[in-house]
């Protein structure tokens, strides 16, 4: 070992004494550049396209959902060889939701608890499977694009994720009576003077929206009241209220549930004009429990009637409470 | 006057008797034999003088690119450090955004503690650096400045329990990678050129020396033979001392330029590249880390994040399983590697909050020992490195001197020795 050191040391003198003589081996001593790394990333495999709705599929109004379970079982007994039984069985009801969709379904960083609207709904869910005192319910946040595939794979048994009711998501999972009706709205900074999309577009105003979204879709229509706009596209919602916030934007577009969250953020942001756009929010289940979604439908049925719905609404958005949205029923059993 | 005078001989002249006996007439400046050999005498110790001149430039600039060559891997090892301080501050962010207001307070002194030293040595980096590489070093300021400011923003909304807290996070840790780190590659790797370039020039620069050495002793060679034939005396003692004295501090200096040269060029190839590689490892390493925590902050819209983790991971492991390479560094990274798989089983299995808690928990205190370890190595290699490089040509100060004296002393006693020659003819 150390007879290799020497003849090593050895050699780099008389490199070096060759060096003086002949300008050589001046190669040999140089840092190399920095490490580059090229790795191998597996491309995800090719997701065949969504199935889209025929002009037959669209005829059926897509916020025409199964009708309710009459009457609703005694909470804790339900009916023997039912989806909710299986839960019931499990021990507990797993669900997949926003983690950052403040006043819809939002983590408390404090307690790190989930929390919103759409917890409120599932919570009720639980109480009627299991009632008395229900067990925890099992949260999975997830994105927007994991809400279809959770509910395709069994992987939980209902998602409550801001999700629009549409005739494409009919193709894929089954969705309950509608329980919010969203829509389309713009959040300004407070006293700015645009009280609608159609003044911010005739000051030429600078709108910021998530990119490849419906919302964006909306104002690239050719109408008049979106002609003016500068549009600025992010890849999440949660990035134009940094925009807007550091005066890159003067206003966001998107569902007003999204834009509520960004105003009880942001004290000097409000939510201002009509809802140009009609998002109804459903609570999808898989496809083939049907009896799961009549089963919600009927829990929706009772908290619109029982005011506790009321009760919810003025938790997560204030204001003045709207009537609830009114249920849809008479879709056709798969089958039948 | 005891000779009795010669009338064959010129006394204006006072020429001795050229050698073969053949009377010389009076000739012109130069041409007789005693001109020629004040003319020889005078050109060789000139020459000796001009050795002794260029000899010094010639160790000297040597010197000089040894010394800025030690200067650039100072940078270099600077910017690493630089580097390493700024995405540690970072990884800190991103793990203590996800524990809220519950992040530790030591955690919070050690982000507040890197951020400052990167910010001290970002201004003490400028001395010495020009041009684009100054400009990029503007840019790595002004960029630091903001990131500090959005990771304030992210605490405030997130202390508050805002989801846009998420949001000013990514940007903060985007800034970091987009631009603060490109920045910093691109000193770094300017400083890298700078190490090879004045290496190069080091070996370079050699010829001088030996030409000049071989020129004064041509001169003192074809002299001698010269004289050999004039007068028939073989050799002239004070000039062939004069020539093994230039080959002696030739020698020497040759030897000792020869020695700092490699010296230099095993610190390059030894201690200096591997400090590099390590610190190369502990930036990805820290990039690792924190984007672990962004896949966790991006909730479930982290996949980015995660195939930048594996990429950071790449890095890391091509440096510690690579050549140089070292085993405990490399068991440590693998510990930590599979707290990070079980976290990204938590989570992709909806557990977020237990994701959470081995970020915190198990993940935190294996990437703390890998760090520990990997910033020693890197610390001992870098200073090591940079007193050797500093060693490298200690040297050449003494052979510079040696050199100038000895040729110095070479000239006088060329000029003793042909002035003995003269004095025969007088």
């Amino acid at each position: 070992m150390k007879h290799t050191i020497r003849r090593r040391r050895r050699r780099i003198t008389a490199c070096g004494m060759a060096a003086i003589v002949f300008a050589g081996c001046s190669g040999d001593a140089r840092l190399p550049d920095a490490v580059q790394v090229e790795i191998v990333t597996t491309e995800a495999p090719a997701v065949p396209d969504p199935p889209v709705c025929t002009d037959a599929d669209k005829a059926l109004d897509p916020t025409r959902s199964y009708e309710p379970t009459q009457p609703l079982p005694a909470p804790g007994d339900m009916p023997v060889g039912s989806t909710m039984a299986n839960i019931k069985d499990r021990g507990r009801l797993v669900v997949a939701v926003s983690g950052d969709t403040l006043q819809f379904g939002a983590r408390d960083p404090i307690t790190g608890g989930i929390e919103g609207f759409d917890i409120d709904i599932l919570k009720e869910v639980n109480k009627a499977i299991f009632g008395g005192d229900p067990p925890a319910i099992e949260y999975q946040v997830i994105t927007y694009a994991q809400r279809l595939p959770k509910l395709e794979s069994h992987e939980v048994d209902l998602v409550a994720h801001t999700m629009t009711i549409n005739c494409n998501r009919w193709l894929r999972i089954g969705f309950s009576s509608e329980y919010f009706a969203a829509g389309q709205k713009i959040l300004v900074k407070l006293a700015s003077g645009i009280n609608d999309i159609a003044s911010l577009s005739a000051q030429n105003g600078r709108i910021c929206v998530p990119g490849g979204s419906t919302n964006l879709e909306e104002i690239q229509r050719p109408k008049p009241q979106y002609a003016g706009l500068q549009i600025t596209e992010k890849p999440d919602i949660t990035d134009c209220l940094v925009a807007f916030q550091q005066g890159q934007v003067d206003a966001i577009t998107g569902d007003d549930t999204v834009l509520v969250g960004f105003a009880a953020q942001d004290p000097y942001a409000v939510v201002v004009g009509d809802q140009f756009t009609s998002e109804p929010y459903g609570v999808g289940a898989n496809k083939d429990e049907v009896d799961l979604i009549q089963f919600v439908n009927s829990v929706l049925e009772n908290i619109r009637t029982n005011g506790r719905w009321a009760e919810i609404y003025t938790k997560w958005v204030g204001g003045d409470v709207p009537e609830p949205p009114a249920a849809v029923y008479g879709r056709p059993l798969p089958g039948s | 006057m005891s000779a009795p005078p010669q009338p064959a001989i010129d006394p204006v002249a006072s020429a001795p008797l050229a050698p073969g006996g053949a009377p010389s007439s009076k000739v012109a400046f130069g041409t007789s034999t005693p001109a020629r050999i004040r003319l020889i005498s005078a050109g060789t110790a000139v020459l000796a003088v001009l050795l002794a001149v260029f000899g010094w430039i010639s160790v000297s600039r040597r010197d000089q690119s040894l010394d800025h060559a030690g200067a650039a891997a100072a940078r270099l090892i600077s910017v690493q450090e630089i580097r390493s301080a700024v995405i540690e501050a970072d990884s800190i962010a991103t793990t203590s955004f996800l524990q809220g207001g519950l992040e530790k307070t030591d955690q919070r002194a050690r982000y507040e503690e890197r951020l400052s030293t990167a910010a001290s040595s970002l201004a003490l980096l400028s001395n010495g650096l020009t041009g684009s590489s100054l400009d990029q070093l503007t840019t790595a300021s002004s960029t630091l400045e903001v990131f500090s400011g959005l990771v304030e923003q992210a605490r405030a909304n997130n202390r508050q329990g805002f989801p846009v807290g998420a949001a000013y996070q990514r940007q903060a840790s985007a800034l970091v990678r987009d631009s603060l780190l490109t920045s910093l590659d691109a000193i770094e790797q300017q400083s890298r050129s700078d190490v090879n370039a004045e290496i190069e020039s080091a070996h370079k620069i050699g010829w001088v020396l030996p030409v000049a050495g071989v020129i004064v002793l041509g001169a003192m060679v074809a002299g001698s033979v010269w004289l050999f034939r004039r007068t028939r005396r073989l050799i002239n003692v004070p000039v062939g001392l004069a020539a093994v004295l230039t080959v002696v501090v030739v020698g020497i200096s040759l030897v000792s330029m020869g020695d700092a040269v490699s010296s230099a060029d095993g610190v390059v190839t030894g201690n200096l590249l591997q400090a590099d590689r390590f610190s190369q490892a502990r930036v990805a390493a820290f990039e690792a880390r924190s984007d672990e925590a962004l896949t966790l902050i991006n909730r479930g819209n982290g996949q980015a994040n995660e195939d930048a983790y594996q990429q950071a991971r790449a890095t890391v492991l091509a440096v510690l399983d690579g050549r140089d390479g070292r085993e405990d560094l490399s068991n440590g990274f693998a510990d930590y590697d599979e707290n990070h798989q079980d976290l990204r089983s938590q989570d992709e299995g909806g557990n977020w909050d237990g994701a959470v808690e081995t970020l915190t928990g198990d993940s935190a205190e294996s990437f703390a020992a890998f760090s520990a370890d990997i910033a020693d190595v890197v610390q001992s290699r870098a200073s090591l490195a940079e007193s050797a490089l500093n060693d490298a040509g200690s040297g050449l100060g003494t052979s510079r001197l040696v050199l100038i004296i000895g040729a110095l002393i070479a000239a006088g006693l060329v000029t003793v020795g042909y002035g003995q020659r003269l004095r025969e003819y007088r």
